[in-house]
């Protein structure tokens, strides 16, 4: 066959036609993609609106180094809301099989002082296979207004001492440590950094 | 030893393929008239679901990942997907004729399989997968494994069905309910069955 | 106009070809997103969006797409449409795209979307497709989301999200649930549908009858 009568053939047209539609398709969502691009900043508001239940204006506070790490795990990221409340992302560490886990903080503000936890929730975590045990119970374990008894340490230890948490995640200790972990590091820095307004 | 138990847990039982995530659902009701039929759809389902896995971990993770091109990902799986099940189709009627006489029939029709666009596109959403079965980090070897006992579920839940449709076909009930109905039914009872798994691990 | 024809397109779509109750096709995502009427409608819409546009592309490119071929060409079509929606759903309905999941890249395998495009989108002219993929659609989204609804109701006490009951039995939203519901509904809407039949039947033969009998007496 010459490359003439390859022209004119049939598998030529095929080609050409399956390459045009192949190449419009790629330039369109290639367009597309341009256009309907979610940006990392979009991304934070719309997980931040999932998570504190309506849309609110944020700073992200940044964090000194030597405070990054305390005993109990990393804080991740925290947030300013314009009403005075703070949201930390903070990973707990001493889970199961040395895992960690991370979880969202809502500390709620009064004037400048810490009066309480609004809510706790799961981000993400490693190696804690047995996260289903957990329920909504569980973590409402950790919502508190009581300003003392949370900033006195009343979840420090835990682990240890308190049955009431024991019981709802009962067989999942090891990750129950990385929560109370991911949450005791938020208070600490809450203590430590942003009570009273330091 | 333990993360490959989970894996067989998860993916043959408390996540079967078509009773809990209902992926390939059309040829569990059409090819599960006779046992033969839904063994031989069953074994070339996991045959192509295995090396599917194979091939879409790596081309998603170091081609469409590192260029950016993800939004090409559904339009990639599919002809990946198409151009397997064609070339398996040829090496098997060239080395085995035995064999495409049991199983080249089904081929053709597992383009169009939910459970294997679907086992491609679960695998690369690697936080979700590495939290199903409890390891660190998905790697192209856990999603091969997904792959296969994923398969090998879809072949479990087929060859049972078939085993009640050759059953149910003889039952004294109203017409109406005969046919799709009737297989639903039966079906949902396999589905309260693996239910059950839900609670190992 | 051939109002007719459109009717004929219409009912067909609706009722005689109903994908979901009829021919039983594009069952994964019914079995699995009827558990909530929103996912439902929403699965449902989808799935309309794209038949309409598949169908009319289709047809608009069926003179040039060469036969051979024409089954990578129509993938290739249908794949980006269902990319397109995809980001327009994480884009602008994030709640959907999350419930989506892995059912949303799944409308391209959907036997119903290739089954229009080959059995009537490559045969017929480009208004009479959008016509018929537009009115399948609807056919699929009124039974995925009639089948939502029942279910939602049934399993949660809720409709459309809304509490209305305090009960709830769990059985209607797992996924046993969604065999029994399924398969309860294509025998409710097969009966109804051939009693329906029969009846228009006798009353054609009975008119036809009527017609003969005028025949005979003139």
């Amino acid at each position: 066959m010459t490359f003439k009568e390859f022209l004119k053939s049939k598998t030529f047209k095929c080609i050409i036609v399956l390459t045009t539609i192949a190449l419009v398709c790629g330039g369109l969502l290639a367009i597309l993609n341009d256009v309907l691009y979610i940006s990392e900043e979009e991304k934070t508001q719309k997980a931040i609106k999932k998570i504190y239940g309506k849309d609110m204006e944020y700073t992200v506070v940044q964090i000194d180094e030597q405070d990054k790490t305390n005993k109990y795990g990393q804080i991740e990221a925290i947030y300013a809301f314009k009403d005075g409340n703070y949201l930390i992302q903070a990973t707990g560490i001493d889970g199961y099989q040395s895992g960690t886990i991370t979880a969202w903080v809502v500390a709620e503000f009064k004037d400048g002082k810490f009066n309480g936890l609004n809510s706790v929730s799961e981000a993400s975590n490693e190696k804690q296979t047995l996260m289903s045990k957990f329920n909504k119970d569980f973590v409402n374990v950790y919502v508190n207004k009581d300003r003392e008894g949370v900033i006195n340490g009343k979840y420090f230890n835990l682990y240890d001492s308190d049955k009431e948490i024991g019981n709802i995640s009962s067989g999942a200790t090891k990750s129950t440590n990385a929560y109370n972990n991911a949450v005791n590091c938020a208070l600490y820095y809450i203590r430590e950094k942003l009570d009273g307004g330091k | 030893m333990g993360t490959f138990l989970m894996i067989i847990i998860m993916a043959v039982f408390a996540n079967n393929f078509i009773l809990v995530q209902f992926l390939g659902i059309c040829p569990f009701l059409g090819l599960s008239k006779s046992r033969a039929n839904a063994f031989g759809m069953g074994v070339a389902v996991t045959l192509i679901m295995t090396i599917t896995c194979l091939i879409t971990y790596p081309i998603y993770m170091y081609i469409l990942v590192p260029l950016k091109l993800e939004y090409l990902e559904i339009i990639v799986f599919i002809f990946v997907i198409a151009a397997l099940v064609q070339m398996i189709e040829n090496i098997i009627k060239r080395f085995s004729p035995a064999l495409y006489k049991g199983m080249g029939i089904y081929l053709p029709l597992i383009t169009t399989n939910c459970a294997v666009l679907g086992v491609a596109e679960l695998v690369i959403d690697s936080a979700a997968m590495a939290n199903l079965i409890g390891v660190p980090q998905m790697s192209l070897g856990y999603s091969v494994l997904y792959g296969f006992f994923g398969g090998v579920g879809f072949t479990v839940a087929i060859i049972l069905l078939s085993g009640l449709r050759e059953k149910t076909d003889y039952l004294d009930i109203p017409k109406s309910l005969k046919g799709f109905p009737i297989t639903m039914v039966a079906a949902c009872i396999m589905a309260m069955g693996f239910y059950v798994f839900n609670f190992i691990g | 106009m051939n109002w007719s024809k459109y009717k004929n397109i219409a009912t067909n779509g609706v009722l005689k070809n109903n994908p979901i109750f009829r021919l039983v096709l594009g069952t994964c995502p019914t079995l699995a997103l009827t558990g909530s009427a929103l996912n439902a409608f929403g699965m449902g819409l989808a799935v309309t969006f794209i038949l309409t546009l598949s169908n009319t592309f289709i047809s608009l490119l069926r003179k040039v797409i060469p036969d051979e071929v024409r089954i990578p060409a129509y993938v290739l079509i249908i794949a980006t449409l269902v990319t397109i929606i995809r980001m327009l759903l994480e884009k602008y309905i994030p709640v959907l795209f999350e419930s989506f999941g892995v059912y949303l890249p799944l409308i391209v395998v959907n036997c119903i979307i290739l089954g229009r495009a080959e059995g009537f989108a490559n045969k017929n002219p480009i208004f009479d497709s959008a016509l018929d993929g537009f009115f399948t659609g609807i056919g699929c989204t009124l039974a995925m989301g009639l089948m939502g609804i029942v279910r939602e109701f049934l399993g949660a006490g809720s409709f459309f999200g809304m509490q209305l009951m305090d009960f709830r039995i769990e059985f209607f939203t797992s996924a046993a649930g969604a065999f029994f519901v399924y398969g309860m509904f294509i025998a409710i809407f097969n009966a109804a549908y051939k009693a329906i039949e029969n009846k228009i039947n006798k009353k054609n033969f009975a008119l036809h009858l009527e017609e003969l009998s005028i025949k005979e007496n003139n």
